[in-house]
């Protein structure tokens, strides 16, 4: 299978925090979530792939040939945007579009302009729109999708997307990247990271987990899913699966773990249900996981 | 791309910058024709007074806004910080923002003080013109600094001059434009205000590239 | 003991297979595009291609090259067995029902009598 980037060796270090050194690929023509908790740095690696900071050390290619994030071809290409304040805090709809129409050759004024509307804020012809600052976090993330999705990209790597949004919008944004991958047909790809997974489950297709700078699992979603199994049972039984599980817990009535789905015949003796997880389970499994053995 | 172009990037609509503008230069006008219609001492004695002190604070303030936005755009602090260090060919927008945002700055400044020689004469608009280029100059020292403290400084001298200018002309004796104040005021504005640029435009790169 | 629910993936692809045997999607034909499935059900495109890889497997689809997946003839006397074995659970669950509801041999006969005319 083909990638759309590939890292090797890549560092950002800081005087408190260091991301990596982490090495990965990006499958071309699928949607990549990227999941951890809050301080995992995430958006440190988003930020280095897009070029907003620099990294360290190490080499990220994209496009399978391109190496260097500052040519103007790469950047073009790629679709990016920041969580939070993306935007000046003074601009209104049409400052968007004119700066973006101005900077970027494959932005659709007319397009955001729509996708404004779809999205269910002021575009530059809604009468009063309000600056930035006066937005809520959500209007603000929709215009930043709507201006991101206005431009002409081959892939798209969108930090916390979901995460401002409510969940009627988070489905819609759901839609709007399979669109997205269903227009590229095989050629565009999505890279988003996200705290939360459960809103966004039927929209990834690959996932790589972080904790502290670090990877620890990455994989296409139903392979992780045949890899991993949830597992439920009696309490009384608790001590004796604990050894063969990755994370857990257990209260008066049932306990609950993520194991590898290898270990699967060892559950059958304590008459322990397995699961296939979903990704919102294997998240918070593997996440706890890592945060124990750290 | 072109400089206005770069700077229309980093700074979306111009619509304010030109209202404010407008608008001092509106207030300029309309006081030098209450002046011609209403010759009387207490409404002439009160322009008179008033112009080069609003002079000051209204051109220097109009003419800086431009450039602030454009060093905002690289405050890690600031809101946009990553839509402007996320643009192809950021750096080079940056520099030709600021290059524009500052001939911009100037250019008003001359445009101002034009509208006021001719409605009030030299001496009105002289500390202006001086403040002006000297703030300017200040601007461009410290706006690639991180400290808040330094980019408030040109207003405080702009403050300071135009505070200056007023004690100046309340003196009962009058004030004088001595050819001393010409010979070296405003070329001192003048050299502080082009190395400030200088300075500004060829820290660019660096200031761009920092980080945190 | 495994939890009955059944992946996503399977019941796509079961979905297809059902419809690739009564001959809704006749042979020769190509499925819909992986990613234009994902978008139409609303699932990720990795689960649709695992649906499409299973009936691969199972010698329903063949993939094409950058065209898709296109249905295989379908071998008819595999076909014949399995609405065969279809049928004998539907009967099965006919049967069960007639007990319960307490209805006698011949009128179950009788009622799939009238019912096969309709």
């Amino acid at each position: 299978m083909e990638n759309i980037l590939t890292a090797k060796g890549l560092t950002k270090a800081y005087p408190k925090f260091t991301l990596g050194e982490l090495d990965f690929e990006i499958p071309k023509g699928f949607s990549t979530a990227l999941i951890g908790a809050n301080g995992a740095g995430k958006t440190t690696l988003i930020d280095v792939l897009c070029g907003v900071i620099h990294k360290t050390a190490g080499d990220v290619t994209y496009f399978g040939t391109e190496k260097d994030i500052d040519r103007e071809e790469v950047r073009e290409q790629i679709g990016y945007c920041a969580s939070q304040g993306f935007f000046p805090a003074a601009w209104k709809p049409k400052d968007i579009a004119i700066s973006m129409e101005l900077a970027y050759k494959g932005f659709d004024r007319e397009l955001f302009n729509k996708l404004c509307e779809e999205m269910e804020v002021d575009n530059e012809f809604s009468r009063k729109p309000v600056n930035m600052l006066k937005q809520s976090d959500g209007n603000r993330m929709r215009l930043a999708l709507a201006a991101v999705f206005a431009r002409k990209t081959d892939m798209l790597i969108l930090d916390e997307p979901g995460s401002s949004l409510d969940p009627l919008m988070r489905d819609r944004l759901c839609d709007r990247l399979r669109d997205y991958l269903d227009e590229g047909n095989g050629e565009k790809s999505i890279l988003f990271s996200t705290h939360n997974i459960a809103d966004m489950e039927n929209a990834a297709d690959y996932a790589i987990f972080m904790d502290k700078g670090k990877m620890i699992e990455r994989g296409f979603v139903e392979d992780l899913k045949d890899k991993y199994i949830i597992v439920r049972g009696e309490p009384a039984d608790y001590d004796k699966a604990k050894a063969l599980m990755l994370s857990h817990n257990v209260n008066r009535t049932t306990f609950e773990g993520l194991a590898l789905a290898e270990n699967a015949r060892a559950f059958e003796e304590l008459s322990a249900v397995r699961e296939r997880p979903t990704l919102q389970q294997l998240s918070v499994g593997l996440l706890k996981h890592a945060e124990e053995n750290r | 791309m072109s400089l206005f172009k770069s700077f229309r990037v980093m700074a979306g609509t111009i619509k304010q910058y030109v209202i404010l503008f407008a608008t001092a230069v509106g207030v300029t006008a309309a006081l030098g024709i209450v002046r011609m219609l209403a010759p009387k001492e207490i409404v002439v004695g009160f322009i008179d007074g008033f112009v080069p002190f609003f002079a000051t604070i209204s051109v220097t303030v109009s003419c800086m806004i431009g450039s602030m936005g454009v060093f905002n755009a690289n405050n890690p602090l600031a809101v946009g910080y990553k839509y402007y260090h996320s643009l192809p060919n950021a750096y080079e927008l940056f520099r030709k923002a600021l290059i524009f945002s500052d001939i911009f700055a100037i250019a008003l400044l001359v445009l101002y003080s034009a509208v006021v020689v001719a409605l009030f004469g030299w001496m009105q608009v002289f500390f202006a013109l001086g403040a002006g280029a000297f703030c300017i100059g200040l601007l461009n020292f410290f706006g690639h600094g991180r400290s808040p403290f330094a980019k408030m400084m040109p207003f405080v001298v702009a403050g300071g001059f135009a505070g200056g200018f007023a004690t100046g002309i309340s003196e009962e004796n009058g004030f004088e434009l001595t050819p001393l104040f010409i010979k070296i005021i405003l070329p001192v504005a003048a050299v502080i205000c082009v190395s400030g640029i200088a300075f500004a435009v060829l820290r660019a790169k660096k200031a761009w590239e920092r980080e945190g | 003991m495994q939890n009955s629910d059944v992946p996503i993936y399977k019941q796509i692809a079961a979905q297809f297979k059902e419809d690739i045997m009564n001959g809704k999607i006749a042979e020769g034909e190509y499925l819909p595009s992986i990613r234009g499935l994902a978008r139409d059900l609303k699932i990720s495109v990795i689960t649709t291609m695992k649906a499409y890889e299973q009936l691969a497997e199972e010698g329903l689809v063949s993939a094409v090259q950058g065209k898709g997946y296109i249905v295989n003839p379908q071998d008819r006397e595999m076909v014949r067995e399995q609405h065969l074995r279809l049928l004998e659970g539907h009967l099965q669950n006919a049967i069960e029902s007639a007990k319960l509801a307490g209805v006698s041999r011949e009128e179950l006969i009788n009622m799939i009598n009238v019912l096969y005319d309709v």
